[in-house]
């Protein structure tokens, strides 16, 4: 029982939040202090709706008809895993920190890209969220790549 | 009195603005936003400097260009630095006496490491 309810609130996550953007929904489907695990260095942050209607709404904004397909959704009675795949055409501009990115002007391009969450649930709120996304496939797809050696950034101090 | 760490982040772009912000708070730098650069203006001229400015240029209502000129004139000691999609960002820089740039797009290694140049 638990691990259907705990399926049917990672679902209204893709289908209202991502799919739809209907923010209001997530302090719903969160726990208050629901925790946010960063990508990269895998730090817990305590803010995850928050984090997530900036994230998800830098997507939005971005790729504003972004659609999150489910491939394979595993749910139990204290943990959900979806391995999801984005698609959206990029025609505003784009930012953001799992991507490691900053005010990417829009290509026109259309990106794929997938990914995989593992959310933890007690009574069918969410009360955390670690994800890993293929950041480096959507950045190839934009006209970017991340840097695998020392390079000379594009940026500087002028004295 | 300049607050250590401050850094006020003044774009129009509202996720480049927030998740900057976010990722700065995260690194413990005390952070305030601005979304033009009027609203960066009264901030300045309302509360404690920051440490750092990380100005916009191209922005609705009063661009970035504008407002520099005023804390280069009232707080010169403050550090702005400059993200921009333009080319010559450097050049731009120098004219304006900014104290550095970032180009658009930028990494979050080269925003972290400017801002830590700067504000830390």
């Amino acid at each position: 029982m638990s691990a259907r309810r705990n399926e049917a609130t990672v679902r209204r996550l893709v289908d209202e939040v991502f799919n739809l953007g209907a923010f209001d929904v997530l302090d719903e489907l969160f726990a208050g202090q629901a925790t946010f695990y960063r990508l990269g260095d895998g730090r817990p942050i305590s803010d995850a709706p928050r984090r997530m209607r900036l994230f998800i709404g830098a997507y939005r904004a971005a790729f504003p008809d972004l659609h999150v397909q489910v491939d394979e959704l595993i749910a139990t009675d204290e943990t959900v895993t979806v391995s999801w795949t984005m698609q959206g055409t990029h025609t505003g501009p784009f930012s953001h920190p799992e991507a490691r990115t900053f005010g990417l002007p829009p290509t026109g391009r259309v990106a794929r890209w997938g990914g995989i969450t593992l959310y933890h649930l007690v009574d069918g709120r969410i009360t955390s969220s670690r994800g890993y996304a293929d950041a480096v496939g959507l950045l190839r797809q934009l006209g970017l790549t991340l840097a695998v050696a020392p390079t000379t950034p594009e940026t500087g101090a002028t004295s | 009195m300049t607050i250590p760490g401050a850094v006020l982040v003044v774009d129009d772009d509202l996720a480049i603005r927030e998740l900057i912000a976010l990722v700065l708070a995260d690194e413990g730098y005390a952070v305030a936003t601005a979304t033009n650069g009027a609203d960066a203006l009264t901030r300045l001229q309302q509360s404690p400097p920051p440490t750092l400015v990380l100005l916009d240029l191209n922005m609705p209502v009063m661009s970035g260009w504008e407002l520099q000129a005023w804390p280069r004139a009232e707080l010169p000691v403050l550090p702005v630095v400059f993200m921009t999609a333009g080319r010559h960002a450097q050049e731009e820089a120098r004219r304006h006496q900014a104290a550095g740039y970032l180009i658009k797009p930028f990494n979050l290694d080269d925003l972290l490491a400017t801002v830590a140049h700067f504000a830390a």
